[in-house]
């Protein structure tokens, strides 16, 4: 048992949630929409990275970004933007729905045993290596293209026009139509972004471990899911910072629980957050006495 | 960001005797309760024109069915002779129509500035310039240009009034729609505001101001019409501010012929 190597793999992973978090909260923060089939597109991307692997790294990962956008700008063409201003129970089910139906497609085009997306297994190599202590080149990529990612959609949140016109929706959407900012075209923006994020967060995850199932985006989807909402679902910081607390916490308990426990690792996950919630409903990162207030 | 530029209508000058604003048997209802029956009125270049009546007449969903952001029953809505109906509300927003809605609805995290910016929206997109006025947001609302960093949230609820109405005019609109601007407001406020709707009019800004003043409203606009129940039930001149009898009797006469 080594803490520290323990630690270092825990905060590689919780880069990656804290990406699925944001991809997250921007499609929250901007329709009030929570996105099951986020997952999905992380595992589009998944298996673009299974079924181009002949192709030199550059171009495989430059399809599965092209999959992932492509896949979230007709999720929302498609299945979302009709029921824009249906019951937020309404919108919720039709993202189970495309969720699930993507499933399926996946179980029926590749199977439920899953497969292998091994062109960055190179990555598993040490990077740095001292006593006991190795850090692997997939935690820096993790660290560096989740830190990449996140400072790369704040500057575009608060540097750009688009950006600002993504806050003014997510403030007051009605308010923003009024001053002539296109609804269509904030949202389609908010989308292809999850994409990009979604595409990073399969690139990553397959690195570390290459299988891919239908149910690979899934899992740390509900998982990314509890963390934000834990976090605090409406700031995007908040919520990121409660991603990365989930995906630093799950891994820290599957490395430290001993085998036998390690079931009840999904259990014990879900008791913190119910007490968390029970604690804080507005989210444990959230500052003191905010109710629901700016949303990116 | 660049916008993408949809193909704009060719800009056709419009014959004098077509009216900025003509709204004409509009009517709209929510859920099947009428709230604007067969409501008809113009509104010409360069005019202003108040919209007064009680809470619940039907004043404020008249200018939003103007934004196509009422379910519309019957009617027309015409700018310069261009049907609005259907049309979505940013693409009238974009058309020249501002809209400075009840409440005022700036963004309270964003800055003054960032809400100045989204102003100018409508203006940058495919609408273009629909101002033939010469406005300096500036010069007309100083508190605006001295606290343009600070959080819009901070300012007192008479400065956010000025930052809405100057944000409105940043689109540049042809029309700008003003739903009560003065409520919520102290009475010394609220003459500033009046003030700030006297120095836009006076540099020919057309005007559709929606009111419960009814005095002060009829004494400002070029002619104003009493709303009540969700229908126009008179139309007052300037000279007619002082005559409380009418105002009075447009306003309550129906109830009162009920023998309240």
């Amino acid at each position: 048992m080594n803490w520290l190597q323990t630690l270092v793999d825990a905060i590689g992973l919780g880069s990656v949630y804290a990406l699925v978090a944001i991809g997250l909260a921007l499609i929250f923060g901007v329709m009030r929409l929570v996105n099951f089939a986020h997952g999905e597109l992380i595992t589009a991307a998944g298996y673009t990275l299974v079924v181009a692997h002949a192709l030199p790294v550059p171009f495989a990962i430059a399809l599965a970004v092209i999959v992932a956008v492509v896949l979230a700008w007709l999720m929302e063409r498609v299945a979302f933007r009709r029921l824009r201003d249906a019951q937020p129970a309404t919108t919720l089910v039709a993202t189970f729905a495309v969720a699930f139906a993507l499933e399926a497609v996946w179980l029926i085009a590749f199977g439920a045993r899953g497969e292998s997306a091994d062109l960055l297994s190179n990555l598993n190599k040490p990077a740095i290596q001292s006593g006991d202590v190795t850090i692997r080149w997939v935690t820096i990529a993790m660290l560096g293209v989740g830190g990449l990612l996140l400072g790369g959609t704040t500057l575009l949140l608060n540097r750009t026009r688009i950006g600002l016109q993504m806050r003014a929706a997510a403030a007051d959407f009605r308010a923003a139509r009024l001053l002539g900012v296109r609804a269509d075209r904030v949202i389609s923006v908010a989308f292809v972004i999850s994409g990009v994020l979604a595409a990073a967060v399969a690139v990553l995850l397959t690195a570390q471990q290459p299988l891919v199932t239908p149910t690979f985006g899934l899992e740390i989807t509900i998982l990314a899911l509890v963390g934000i909402v834990v976090g605090g679902m409406d700031r995007l910081t908040t919520a990121t910072m409660g991603g990365f607390a989930i995906g630093f916490l799950n891994s820290l308990f599957g490395n430290v629980l001993p085998d036998d426990l390690r079931v009840y690792l999904p259990s014990a996950v879900f008791l913190v957050v119910i007490i968390v919630l029970l604690v804080r409903p507005v989210g444990i990162f959230a500052p003191r006495g905010s109710g629901a207030a700016e949303r990116l | 960001m660049a916008e993408p530029t949809a193909p704009a209508p060719p800009p056709t000058p419009p014959p004098a005797a077509t009216p900025m604003l003509a709204v004409e048997r509009l009517a709209v209802s929510f859920a099947g309760v009428p709230a604007v029956r067969e409501v008809s009125f113009e509104v010409g270049r360069g005019e202003v024109v108040g919209l007064i009546g009680p809470n619940g007449a039907g004043k404020s969903t008249t200018l939003l069915s103007i934004m196509g952001a009422a379910p519309l029953v019957g009617g027309e809505i015409r700018v310069e002779g261009e049907s609005l109906r259907g049309r979505r509300t940013e693409d009238i927003a974009r058309a020249g129509i501002a809209l400075v809605p009840e409440g005022r609805h700036i963004f309270p995290k964003l800055t003054v500035e960032e809400n100045l910016e989204l102003g100018a929206t409508s203006a940058r997109g495919n609408g273009g310039d629909h101002l033939d006025a010469e406005i300096d947001v500036r010069e007309l609302f100083p508190v605006v240009a001295e606290f343009r960093h600070r959080q819009a949230g901070a300012l007192s609820g008479g400065q956010q009034q000025q930052l809405a109405i100057a944000r409105a005019l940043l689109a540049r609109p042809r029309l700008l729609l003003l739903d009560e601007p003065s409520l919520g407001l102290a009475p010394s406020v609220v003459e500033d505001v009046w003030a700030t709707l006297r120095a836009i009019r006076a540099r020919g800004v057309t005007i559709l101001l929606v009111e419960q003043r009814a005095q002060i409203t009829v004494q400002l606009a070029d002619r104003s019409y009493v709303m009540t129940n969700g229908e126009i039930r008179a139309q007052l001149a300037p000279d007619e501010a002082e005559d409380m009898e009418k105002i009075t009797t447009a306003y309550f006469g129906a109830s009162a012929e009920g023998g309240r």
